[in-house]
């Protein structure tokens, strides 16, 4: 939490036109992608390398399932979860 | 650029590691493969644990986790990585932030695209929402910023196409900020 506030701080003092709240999802986006990202490389490390018997089932888990997150992603952008949209940040 | 950074952290925490580590030949060759998977489960919970720099929750899987390596120097392991990809870090960014802009290093210097500039009405379009004129090599360009990027629109106004990619590339730092990006948006095939 402290380092997505710290990072909205920064994009919106480096980042022109773009207000607070726009610099906050940005940062909330970022946040949210990097840990995807964590998930999917740590998975992979701990399938391909010696790793703790008990990441396996887990790791394995988010590899089989990464293919399904990313067509659902592709498929829709857009998710819409009652009277909330979520999509991505546009700076234009 | 910034993989050769991440490469030159990573790098550096890989040297504090092994001077304060201590580590013979043999220890090396059994822990190469068996270290990275527990930094990023190690990571991973920091990460996830809320805490300052994770502070807490790092130290505790790595010692955790690499029990058969001696306590005192895999804390000060730690710290050395700590005080390489946090601290250093840390100090050094805020004197960048207190003026990111340096005075006219974001204004435009580039002349504003008139009406009469041209007979195209994707030109004069351009022009009518604030765009610029680009001097290219051999002849001009119509451009119109965005907060990331420096785009050229439609065709040039006058000659080639080789040289208006050229000029995206190599006049975008002086004209806008640093993080533009070139673009070149709805032109001819060619």
């Amino acid at each position: 939490m402290f380092g997505l506030l710290t990072g909205a701080l920064v994009q919106w003092r480096l980042l022109r036109d773009v207000y607070f709240s726009m610099a906050l999802k940005l940062s909330a986006f970022f946040s949210v992608s990097f840990l995807s990202y964590l998930t999917v490389v740590t998975a992979l490390v701990c399938v391909l390398l010696p790793s703790p018997d008990w990441t396996f089932a887990s790791a394995m888990l988010v590899l089989l399932t990464l293919p399904i997150g990313i067509a659902v992603m592709f498929s829709w952008p857009n998710l819409t979860i009652g009277c909330f949209t979520f999509r991505f940040p546009n700076l234009s | 650029m910034k993989l050769c950074y991440s490469k030159l952290d990573l790098g550096r925490y890989g040297r504090d590691g092994w001077c304060y580590l201590r580590l013979t030949s043999q220890q090396c060759r059994n822990l190469i493969h068996r270290v990275p998977p527990h930094i990023m489960l190690a990571l991973g919970a920091a990460l996830l644990s809320t805490t300052l720099g994770g502070v807490g929750p790092f130290e505790f899987m790595m010692l955790g986790l690499l029990h058969q390596l001696p306590t005192s120097e895999m804390l000060v392991s730690i710290v050395a990585f700590r005080i390489v990809c946090y601290a250093i870090p840390a100090l050094c960014s805020p004197p960048a932030l207190i003026r990111p802009f340096k005075s006219g290093a974001c204004e435009f210097s580039l002349a504003a695209l008139h009406l009469t500039k041209s007979n195209q009405a994707e030109v004069q379009i351009i022009a009518q929402n604030g765009g610029r004129i680009l001097p290219t090599l051999d002849g001009l360009s119509a451009i119109w910023s965005t907060s990331q990027t420096i785009t050229a629109v439609f065709n040039p106004i006058s000659r080639s196409m080789d040289a208006t990619l050229s000029a995206l590339k190599t006049k975008q730092p002086q004209c806008l900020c640093a993080a533009s990006l070139p673009l070149v948006h709805h032109v001819h095939v060619r």
